[in-house]
């Protein structure tokens, strides 16, 4: 009996031990990180510091300038730490949206409305704010007259983090050219090379981008606000380090540091206390970014105040959710981002017949098979029955949509019914009335008998995470249609995409593309190109009017035409309806808790931004 | 034993190989791979060649699984396509956290289950009995993510007692560590009910019984210890399922482990890892099942020999 307790008893004992163990095990030194702090020689991919947790991170945050850590949640990894692992220090366009890097143009901050002024719920700043990009790593740029090349002006005294000394044009040349390699992994390097060949330094503070066009918005495309952003990186640190230790150092100018980084878990980063800006240093002592893939985690954690801002990823959190949850929380949500477009896309219609980058015919793509399993195809090449028998039927299915009920019901009001492919809404200046598509069941059941299909048929509608996919799904049945919903990601679709072989009704999105201004290039996802299209390729006589507005009409001076382009591509989609636009919901909501500010720029990708706006009041 | 040993290992590296093979076909499965890894909609023609060069398309297909095959036994698995970090670093980087939860986990489905299932057999049709058939049900029926959620909901949110998510002190191994554990809890106890119920009406225990040894003795000793080779399969692989299968728990309170890289992973298209993943899983359970086939014929000299 003795020895059976003591048996029991050890294996207790050991049982509890090993729990104990397990529990306080030491972290885990996974960190390719971080750096020390401000000031310190650079200590690459070695100190991977103790971490804070969602408990001790608050104690952890001490305040040498102004108070406390901002807890910041996402589903996502912030992508700022991309730039460290990217093979030459070139990574993702967004990264230099979360503090520690910058671009070589910088859009000023938006202006701040007073926060006692800000009112219940939603606030927003003006979408139509008109940056300014003098303030950035760039003061001033002179495009030379045959627009050959931009030459800049490098401000001097740019510190980069970790004494890794100031900003040059060596620098900015380094980073440009780099990006634009032959072997970069920089995932925008063939958007950014279709327009800059090369960077040369002229002298200490002086750059010639060399370019081969130059498009409208290429200000808006180098800064923190556009798309194909190159952070400025420290050349000296990429020659000292070495490729491997310089993708795991912050070599960055913004104005937060990495202290530390657990991979998808949490990075935290501390104020740069040299800043070249000073009016735009952080006001947070130190950020903490936290992944929280689970939504409703994200909203859980905010009201036990365990996170001060909600980002959700790019694709934004769920209305519902985040009206109740900002409602118990006392916290204001902001709307993120340009609108985004919910479109059905008809896919299969590949009627493209040269390929616009090399001029030679282009084959017939897997996806093109106009038959009677897929009555939405039409084919350019056959009888003139197939054509208009598929339009029929694409009219047919778009006019089966309550827009504005969707609107009311999903959206809480908060969108806007869409009509068009180009953006263009009832009264502005490009607006035409045939492009209204009403609400008429009964004419749409009309046009499916015309087209051959008065019983309706029968087809898949892959329609991804769309919320819409449900009501829209329940509004073609009641003309008639057998749908099955797919709910299959953009990942597995994607390949499909890429090959052409997609031809299904299908969501290319959501959103889709984002309603900005009238006289920028449209249609860009359905030419034929090499990569994810939306399995629709215009005919030969349209898809250059893409080209035209994207390469050749630049400037101010031709915005007209470039509009007028526009409304003749509108004109052909709205005739052949190749994709059905529904409703523009906002792009992105983001929560901020009660006793928090932030300031960040809001009307252009629906990211996370600007965290040195973040103030705390606790 | 040595023979029994020796066959063991030939079937734990036929099915790694399988293994291999079968992910290798995945990633052909859709014809070209590049189709799935391509990121922006914008590609020159030149990138694209020289992508494919580099992952060795032009050669068989044969080849280019031996290519990959060689690597991966050497651990490489290519880079990932999002942060361009080696993917079975990745791996290893993420597998103590999910280590340390799986840990706590099985360490709570010993503590409970055990003892729970040993009262539920002895107290057979008492109200401890009802008690504890009534917990295997429901935590057996609960989905993971909603017992999460509603653990989240009520010991964060509202008694605020336990982190919502995140991995740092011992508080937050508590919500995450009862919630993978549950299911099992509810499963071993089950099991281990049934064992002792049948070792108890064994003629060994009524002799001990009738030689007048304590009923403790008898229960905990030569019961339990006799009722616990069946559940010793069950508690081997439940180990592996725990490294396996915490995608859902880890997901939902935000722990960096290995099957949160796995999740993401998937949604990333980030196929390298999603290798260096399953590849993972596969030798996890090959391992596992392995050491508990050789603990079995140790236990059961009947195996070894038969």
């Amino acid at each position: 009996m003795f020895r059976m307790k003591r048996t029991t008893r050890g294996l207790m004992v050991g049982v509890l031990l090993f729990a104990f163990a397990i529990a306080c095990g030491g972290e885990e030194t996974t960190t390719p990180t971080a750096v020390g702090g401000e000031g310190t020689a650079t200590p690459p991919a070695t100190a991977a510091t103790a971490t804070p947790t969602a408990v001790d991170a608050e104690a952890t945050a001490d305040p040498p300038q102004s108070s406390g850590m901002a807890n910041i949640a996402g589903r996502t990894e912030a992508q700022i730490f991309r730039v460290f692992l990217s093979g030459q220090g070139h990574a993702d366009a967004l990264l230099t949206r979360y503090g520690a890097y910058e671009p070589l143009l910088r859009a000023q901050d938006p202006p701040r409305p007073e926060w006692s002024d800000l009112g219940e719920g939603e606030f927003s700043y003006s979408p139509e704010w008109n940056y300014n990009f003098t303030e950035g790593i760039a003061h001033s740029w002179e495009i030379a007259p045959d627009q050959s090349k931009i030459t800049f002006q490098i401000r001097e005294g740019v510190p980069f983090h970790n004494d890794w000394g100031h900003v040059t044009a060596e620098d900015v040349a380094f980073s440009f050219n780099d990006a634009i390699s032959a072997e970069s992994v920089f995932t925008r390097a063939d958007r950014l090379g279709e327009w800059i060949d090369r960077v040369e330094a002229v002298d200490e503070f002086t750059v010639d981008m060399h370019i081969s066009s130059l498009n409208a918005t290429w200000d808006i495309r180098l800064s923190n606000v556009g798309d194909t952003t190159v952070p400025i990186v420290s050349k000296r640190a990429f020659d000292t380090l070495g490729s491997e230790e310089f993708n795991v150092t912050d070599t960055g100018t913004g104005p937060f540091t990495v202290r530390t980084w657990r991979t998808g878990d949490e990075i935290i980063m501390d104020r740069f206390a040299d800043y070249y800006r000073e009016d735009g240093r952080a006001q947070v002592a130190a950020i903490r970014y936290v992944t929280m893939p689970e939504q409703n985690v994200q909203l859980a954690a905010l009201e036990t105040g365990e996170v001060d801002i909600a980002t959700g990823a790019s694709t934004g959190l769920d209305f519902q959710l985040v009206s109740g949850a900002a409602e118990r929380s006392g916290g204001k949500v902001i709307e993120f981002g340009h609108p985004g477009r919910h479109e059905i896309t008809f896919g299969g219609n590949y009627w493209a017949e040269t390929d616009p980058d090399t001029g030679d015919p282009l084959p017939r793509r897997p996806g093109f098979t106009p038959d009677s399993d897929h009555p939405w195809i039409g084919d350019p090449w056959g009888d003139g029955n197939s054509m208009e028998s598929a339009r029929l039927v694409r009219w047919a299915m778009s006019m089966a949509i309550d827009r504005e009920l969707l609107n009311e019901i999903m959206f809480e009001s908060l969108g806007t019914p869409a009509y068009t492919n180009i953006g263009s809404l009832p009264g502005d200046e490009a607006w035409k009335d045939e492009w209204l598509i009403p609400y008429d069941p009964d004419m749409a059941r009309q046009h499916l008998a015309e087209a051959g299909y008065p019983d309706g048929f029968s087809f898949r509608f892959y329609a991804g995470t769309s919320p819409l996919a449900e009501p829209i799904g329940q509004m073609w049945s009641a003309i008639g249609l057998d749908i099955t919903i797919d709910s299959t990601g953009y990942e597995a679709l994607r390949p499909s995409r890429v090959e052409k072989s997609m031809n299904s009704i299908y969501t290319c999105g959501p959103p889709g593309e984002e309603r900005r201004t009238l006289d920028e290039a449209k249609g860009g996802l359905l030419i034929p190109r090499l990569g994810v299209t939306c399995s629709v390729e215009l005919p030969d006589d349209i898809w250059p009017l893409y080209f035209a507005n994207n390469d050749e009409l630049l400037g101010p001076e031709h915005r007209e035409e470039r509009v007028q382009n526009n409304i003749k591509l509108q004109d052909f989609l709205s005739n052949w309806m190749l994709g059905a636009p529904v409703v523009y919901s906002p792009a992105s909501l983001y929560i901020v808790n009660e006793g928090v500010e932030w300031y960040p720029h809001q009307a252009d990708f629906a990211f996370f931004n600007s965290p040195e706006t973040i103030v705390l009041h606790r | 034993m040595l023979k029994y040993v020796l066959r063991r290992l030939a079937y734990s590296l036929i099915l790694v190989v399988l293994a291999s093979v079968f992910i290798f076909a995945l990633t052909r499965a859709r014809g070209d791979p590049r189709y799935m890894y391509l990121e922006d909609a914008y590609i020159t023609q030149e990138r694209w060649d020289a992508w494919g060069r580099e992952m060795g398309l032009d050669k068989p297909i044969v080849v280019q699984y031996l290519i990959w095959a060689s690597k991966a036994a050497r651990g490489n698995f290519g880079e990932s396509q999002v942060n361009r970090r080696d993917a079975w670093g990745l791996v290893g980087e993420r597998l103590p956290a999910t280590l340390q939860l799986s840990g706590v986990a099985y360490v709570l489905v010993v503590l409970v289950s055990v003892p729970l299932g040993v009262m539920a057999a002895v107290k057979r049709g008492t109200v401890v009995d009802l008690i504890g058939r009534t917990f295997a049900l429901l935590g057996q029926a609960t989905p993971t993510f909603w017992l999460g959620l509603m653990m989240i909901l009520l010991f964060a949110v509202y008694l605020g007692w336990f982190p919502t998510s995140g991995r740092g002190g011992l508080a937050s191994y508590v919500l995450p560590g009862i919630t993978l554990a549950s299911g099992s809890i509810a499963a071993s106890l089950r099991l281990i009910r049934t064992s002792m119920l049948e070792v108890l009406d064994s003629e060994y225990i009524k002799f001990a019984r009738a030689k007048g040894v304590s009923s403790n003795l008898v229960i905990w000793k030569h019961a339990l210890r006799n009722s616990l080779l069946v559940p010793l399969t069950y508690f081997g692989l439940l180990f592996a399922a725990f490294m396996t299968g915490t995608v859902v728990v880890e997901t939902i309170f935000a722990w960096p482990g290995v099957g949160r890289l796995a999740i993401e992973a998937v949604f990333n298209n980030d196929f390298p890892v999603v290798s260096a993943v399953v590849i993972f899983f596969v030798l996890v359970y090959a391992v596992t099942s392995l050491m508990v086939d050789l603990l079995y014929a140790v236990a059961d000299p009947r195996i070894r020999y038969g």
